[in-house]
This record gives structure tokens, sequence and C-alpha cells, in this order.
């Protein structure tokens, strides 16, 4: 039995296994989007003697995206607030496999997931905080095959906790009206509908607007299943159609918690020329506008 | 003096402007630039190479090279360095120079230094440089093997020199003993677009999505219309025009616009015109 | 019909270049190495030949130090029936290379087709096809963009600029230089990576196949990062202030018009 695979995924393939991520881009500049924040990495970490509570998983997009840089960096702002201790795994971090495990190379995503799980043990780590909801799956519901068990907490259910807690106090208003997309692997995949939504109604000024489908019947933004690196034939675009769902409730906003959907979104925004009236913000970025 | 031979490049009827960079280098080296040319009826064009610095033009002309074929081209080419026995020899890193070339230098059993984009000759040595690892790198040449001294140039890494019109270089015409061939040229198909190719061009301008549909296109066709420069340097220079200041083809660009492409194009297009006007 | 692939190890495309101690080659600590891409496209045709043709085998040939060994493995995982390796030092250059790939086909039972990819993506000299052809004696066409291959013949189509294209016929023995996209290259099934470990790779010492040190003609020195790019210009003002603020920079800064 034979399998074929369309020519772009092959490149994904391919860069995924020289680069450890989906993009052509060098291993050496993953952690660039870091470059002036001074975050420390596992290695220091383990070199000092000193302990940190959580790893930052912060996958391929955090670390090569443009726009998702961003996020990253709003993350970090946060977590400081936050008072939380944090490391990242810098250059050492590669691929979690997800794409190409959905995309059904098993070899593949398996040599990756074992020298990732082998890493991190080596780092003792206990717990991972992950902006990426497709890393947050990958480590908390697959990794643990592979002699990995972590504690995995999404970036999203780390705030809206440390909200609760009062480590984190939004006091500046943002003045926008926000409606929420739920991310597949957040939402229907991991059952997490409250922390997002909770998170935004703890921000002054902001009104929400839910779209006619969300929580469990929201709709895919169309990145999943390795589809966020795969070509669209037929019919109408998935992204263009959540798009149109998020627009017609008129919000400012469309909040995200995905690197993918927040691609996916702002992809179908400018294709329906309403960049110049709605923006894609991370939730992230919300509550660090939010917070001093 | 040392001599330097050029293999010369034409089409439709015209020298191509790399071979005027390489006969110019060699002219102001103060070498004796040879220059070799073949294919059907290129005996008029051996005074144009003369303008181009040229003092002497070996041709091969005639029917049976119509066609460009590394087997017919690279045996006269031989033929010719045998004859002139140059102590440098310089091909454009063209497509033809690409493929022909390293034939050459295998024939001559001479090392050749390939598509080099800094190229200075100093008496009877080659002094050059190129590009490897896709141009993230940048490297010298060291010629460890028998002269003659061989190198491909990138279109536009020399400059071009003034046109004499009225020399008359020394013409030899070279039998055109190929031999038998093994390759045939069945055909010889010209692109869906005729138009200038890329790497001739001074300018090129691209759109994006923003562009929409086609029609838009006219827009940037008329700005590229604007081809009557003097001076040309070989630096390139990328302008980017985005409505969106954040996107990341400002990185790249030399210069760049946030504005809408709309607006601003059509405004080029006129303080071109106007600059253009003054020379 | 006796197939011959010759590939060339090289750094991952996407690797960060660091110039070594002696400035003569590149730091290699750390490399991730890989087929050369172009060479990817000439395995995939020998194997799309050979699949057409009962009783053709494809031999893959590669001349470097001992890690090529892993790329090879990479062209058998791919279908490939044998493997040659040729062990030279580390710094060779485009003469000593051809010189010894032909010197295996030589010595090797006669073949009727040898696939090339049109360049190696470390030099970029884009040479050693054509020395190869033209040393075994055997017409050539590089930058193939597709190829037909009839009894004792092969008509391939040539990229040459401007969108032109030319197409042109020889006689096997031949060899064919790939251009991207010339095909999809298959990739490599599991079970066939699980085989390619065990294969054999036949060995060949430069001396055996007559290549000297004082082959070389060409050394690359004095190798130098290009200089940094500065940041660009953002020209501020209405659009008729930035056309002209443009239009006068290109003028009188880059001195393009």
């Amino acid at each position: 039995m034979e399998s074929h695979f369309p020519p772009e995924m092959q490149t994904v393939f391919k860069n995924v296994e020289n680069n450890f991520s989906p993009w052509a881009m060098s291993p050496d500049d993953r952690d660039k989007w870091a470059e002036d924040l001074q975050i420390k990495t596992m290695a220091d970490v383990m070199a000092s003697g000193e302990n940190v509570e959580y790893l930052f998983w912060v996958g391929c997009a955090g670390s090569f995206d443009d726009r998702n840089k961003k996020v990253s960096r709003a993350l970090v702002s946060v977590l400081r607030k936050a008072g939380i201790k944090f490391a990242i795994l810098g250059k050492e971090e590669k691929c979690t496999g997800d794409p190409v495990r959905r995309m059904g190379n098993e070899y593949l995503a398996q040599s990756l997931i074992q020298e990732n799980v082998n890493k991190l043990n080596e780092y003792n780590v206990k717990k991972v905080v992950t902006a990426c909801p497709h890393c947050f799956n990958a480590i908390k519901n697959e990794w643990k095959d592979f002699g990995g068990n972590f504690e995995v907490i999404h970036h999203t259910q780390l705030i809206a906790r440390l909200i609760k807690d009062g480590k984190l106090k939004p006091t500046k208003g943002v003045d926008e009206k926000i409606t929420y997309h739920d991310s597949c692997y957040i939402g229907r995949w991991n059952n997490e509908y409250e922390a997002p939504r909770a998170i935004l109604d703890s921000i002054p000024m902001v009104k929400t607007q839910e779209m006619e489908k969300n929580s469990a019947n929201a709709m895919c933004c169309g990145a999943g299943g390795g589809r966020m690196w795969l070509e669209e034939h037929i019919g109408t675009r998935v992204n263009i159609k959540r798009t149109e769902q998020a627009l017609a409730t008129n919000a400012s906003v469309v909040a995200a918690n995905c690197p993918f959907c927040m691609t996916m979104i702002s992809d179908g925004i400018k294709a329906k020329d309403m960049a110049e009236k709605v923006r894609v913000a991370d939730i992230a970025e919300l509550i660090d506008q939010a917070t001093i | 003096m040392a001599t330097v031979l050029i293999y010369a490049e034409h089409k439709d009827g015209k020298i191509k402007k790399a071979t005027h960079e390489l006969l110019a280098e060699a002219a102001r080296s103060g070498a004796e630039p040879v220059a070799f040319i073949a294919g059907q009826g290129v005996e008029g064009l051996a005074k144009d190479l003369g303008a181009m610095g040229a003092k002497r033009v070996i041709v091969a002309a005639g029917d049976a090279v119509k066609f460009y074929s590394n087997e017919a081209y690279g045996k006269l080419f031989v033929d010719a360095v045998k004859s002139v026995n140059p102590a440098i020899i310089l091909m454009s890193s063209s497509a033809q120079g690409k493929d022909l070339a390293p034939r050459v230098a295998a024939m001559l059993g001479v090392g050749l230094a390939s598509d080099c984009t800094k190229v200075k000759i100093e008496g009877d040595k080659l002094k050059c440089s190129r590009p490897i690892y896709a141009g993230k790198a940048l490297a010298d040449v060291e010629f460890t093997g028998p002269a003659p001294q061989f190198a491909t140039v990138r279109a536009n890494a020399l400059s071009i020199g003034p046109v004499q019109d009225g020399a008359s270089p020394a013409v030899t015409s070279l039998p055109l003993d190929t031999g038998a061939l093994k390759t045939a040229v069945k055909d010889v198909v010209r692109g869906a677009s005729a138009k200038l190719d890329v790497t001739e061009a001074n300018i090129v301008v691209s759109g994006g999505r923003a562009m929409k549909n086609s029609e838009n296109f006219a827009l940037l066709e008329k700005l590229s219309a604007i081809q009557h420069l003097a001076g040309m340097r070989t630096s390139k220079v990328i302008v980017a025009i985005n409505k969106d200041p954040e996107a990341p083809i400002f990185q790249l660009a030399d210069y760049g616009i946030v504005g809408d492409l709309f607006e601003v194009v059509p405004l080029l297009t006129e303080e071109f015109k106007k600059v253009l006007g003054e020379h | 019909m006796n197939i011959f692939v010759l590939i060339k190890q090289v750094p991952a495309t996407e690797t960060k270049i660091k110039i070594n101690a002696t400035a003569t080659g590149i730091d290699t600590t750390g490399i991730k190495w890989i087929m050369s891409p172009y060479d990817e496209f000439a395995v995939e045709e020998a194997l799309r030949v050979k699949e057409k043709n009962a009783g053709s085998t494809v031999t893959v040939v590669s001349a470097g130090p001992q890690r090529v060994a892993e790329t090879i493995r990479t062209a058998l995982a791919m279908g490939c029936d044998n493997a040659i390796w040729v062990e030279t030092p580390e710094e060779i250059d485009s003469f000593q290379a051809a010189k010894a790939l032909a010197g295996v086909l030589k010595k090797e039972t006669k073949p009727d087709l040898v696939f090339t990819g049109k360049q190696a993506i470390d030099d970029d000299c884009a040479q050693v096809s054509q020395l190869v052809a033209t040393f075994s004696e055997m017409p050539y066409v590089t930058v193939a963009l597709s190829a037909e291959y009839g009894a004792g013949t092969v008509t391939v189509k040539r990229e040459v600029e401007g969108g032109t294209t030319e197409i042109i016929s020889m006689p096997t023995p031949c060899l064919i230089a790939a251009q991207k996209g010339m095909n999809e290259p298959r990739f490599a099934s599991l079970p066939n990576i699980m085989k390619a470990k065990k294969k054999e790779i036949k060995q060949y010492k430069m001396a055996d196949v007559g290549v000297t040190d004082g082959d070389r003609k060409i050394k690359l020195v004095n190798l130098q990062l290009p200089p940094a790019k500065q940041a660009g210009k953002k020209i501020s003002g209405d659009a008729a202030t930035q056309a002209k603020e443009l239009v006068r920079a290109l003028h009188e800064e880059a001195k393009i018009v």
C-alpha cells in the first residue's frame, strides 16, 4: 500500500525533519523572538541550580511567525507581571510533531516526540505552559505514551487562574466589542470553554458578543488536522466562512487563543477587506493591554 | 599585453549587454580583448563587438550553427581558444554560459570559476569572487591549475564601457569543424509572455494580492514603461508600497512607503516622468 | 537499462553559515546534512525510468567523506537498487568530484542513462554534471524540465532565460541534469527506510578512480559573510510627498533613475 502526499505536504515534512519546524527557517533563529527579553533557557537554569515553576513551551508558530511572535512576547509580559518564574528551551525546542502526526507521518512524529520528551526529562520539567493549543494537546495527551508525564496548562487557563487569585489585575479598559473564537483543541477537544471567556469578562469596558456558532458548536478556522499547510481546491474556504460568522457579530476584535486561528482569521478579514475595521488579538495580548 | 578571449552572446540580431560588460572589463584592464561569436548570420555583429572593445573577432557563422548546442559551440570555441591562446577566458553566467563553460573547461583541462559577482583582470591574472550557499557567503577564487584562467560572470556584475562607432576589429572566420554531433535541437519555444527577460531588465515591478485583478496591473505597466535610464548602477534597489506598516516586505525593502498603491503609483509615475524629462 | 544517479550531500538549506578557522569552508559543527534538493529530482526521475523498463537497475553514486553514507541511504530508501561511495577529503573541487564520478562510471557496467541535479546548493558551481558528461564522452542536457525516453534516445525540454525552452534529443548513453519541478520526488516509505539501513554500499578510494590532489584546479579562499543589509528607509508624508521624496532618493541617493 502506498501513500500519496500533496506536494505542499512534502515540503512541511522536509522542513520539520531538517529544521524542526514546518517552516524553511533556520533552527538557529528559533529564539530570535526573545532576543531583547533576557529570558532564561532551561540550560541556564540547570547550570545555575535555580528553579523555575514552568517551562514556557513556545512552539513553532510562536517562534517563527511574525504575528505570533508578538503573542509570545505578550505572554512573557503577562507572566512577569504575575510574578511567574519560567524558562524556555530556546534553540533546543523542536516541533511537537503535531502537524506531521495529523498528516500521517508517524515515523517523523514519533522520533520528534521522543527527542522532546527526553530533553524535558533531562531538565526535570514538571509543569508546562503553552500559548499553542496544538502543542498543548500533543504534550498533555500524547506524550505520556513516550515517557512524558507533565502537568500541562494552556495560557488562557493559567491567566484565568491568575486573575481569580488576584495575581493579575486587569485595570485598564479596552473599549472594544469582542467576539471570542473557540479554538478546536482548547474547546471541543479539551473541553475548555470557560477560562477564555472569564478573562474577557474581567477586562473593564469590554463588551462581548458570541458568534452564532460558539463553544461546543464552534466552527473550526480551517487550519486543524494539518490543513494549515495544505491548499483548498474545492468549495468555499473554511476560514472565509468562519470569518463571515465573526464579522456578523459586528465586533471590532476577534479574540483568539491559537496561532493557527490567529492566522486563518486574520487572512479571512483581509480577504473580506475589513482589515481597517476589525483585528484579531490573542487573549494574552488583550490582558497585557489591560494590566499594568 | 595579455589576451582575454570573450564568448559573445547575441539575441534577435543584437549583442547582449552582458557581453559588452565583459569586453569593457578586458579593455579597461589594458588587455587585448578578443571576441568569439557563433551563429547564423552573425558576421555583421563583428563591428558591434569592435565598437564594444574587441580588437579581434573570431566568427563561426553558418546555417549549421543556427541553434546553440554545447557540442557544436563547445568544439568551435575550443578551436578558437587553441588559435588565440588567451591568458584569460570570460563567459557570461547566462543559460548558455552555465551550460557550456564546464564542457569547455573539461576539454581544456582547466579550472572554472562559476557565476562570479566580482571580477578584476590584473595583467594576465583573473581576480574573482563568487557567492556560495545561495549568496549567504562570498569566496575568493584561487586558480591552482594551468592557464588559461576561466570564469563565468554574472550579468550586471561589471559595468559596460563607452561605445566606439566606426571601430574595425580584425575578423577571422573559423571553419565550422564541429565533427559529428550527437545532440540535435528539435525546437526552440519562446515563452508565452514575450516580454523582456528579468535578468536583462533594469527595473522589475511586481504586484501582489492588493492588485486584486489584471486590469489594475495596467497601473504598474505604466510605471515600468519608463525605461530610458542612463548610467545604471549594478546595485539592486527594492521599493515596497503597502498599507500595513508591519508588512514583512518592509524588512527587505531599501525604501518603504506606507500607503495605498492606487494613490501612490500614479503619482510616482508622474514624478519619474518629471525627473527623466530633465535628462 | 543500467541507470546511474549522481548525488551530493550538502548542509540543510536553512543552515546558518559560519566560516571555519581557515576561511576555506564553513564550520560543520551541528550541521544537518541532506541530499542536495536538485538531486532529489534526479533520483526520482531515475526511479521512474526504472519502473517503466522491466529489468532495469538504478545505482546511486556519491563522492565525499564518511558522512555521505547517510544521504546515500536516503537514495536507497527512495528505491535505488545499488550504492557506490567514493571516499574523498572534506574539500575537493568540481574537477576532482567529476573525475571521481566519471571514473566510477568507467569501472562499472556501462550506463545507459546518468541523472544529476543541475547544481549542488552548497558551492552552487553547477559544473559537475557537464564535467562528468564530457569526461565520459556522453552528450548532456542541463536544466532539464522534463524528458521523454524512447528506444536508445532521449528528448529533453531544457529551460533557458525569458521563459524560452529548447527541445533537444540525444542518443543514449547520455546525461540529464534535473531542474526543480522536473517531477515530484517520492517520499521514502518506512519499510524502505528500514531496508536501506541494511544495504551494502560499495566503496572506492579516490586513487582507485584515478583522482589525485594534483587534479584540483580551483580553491575557494577568504570566505566572508556579506555585509549586513542596512535597514530600509520609510518615507513619510501624504501620497504626493511620498512619491516626490522617493523619486528624489532614487535619483540622488541610489542613483538608479
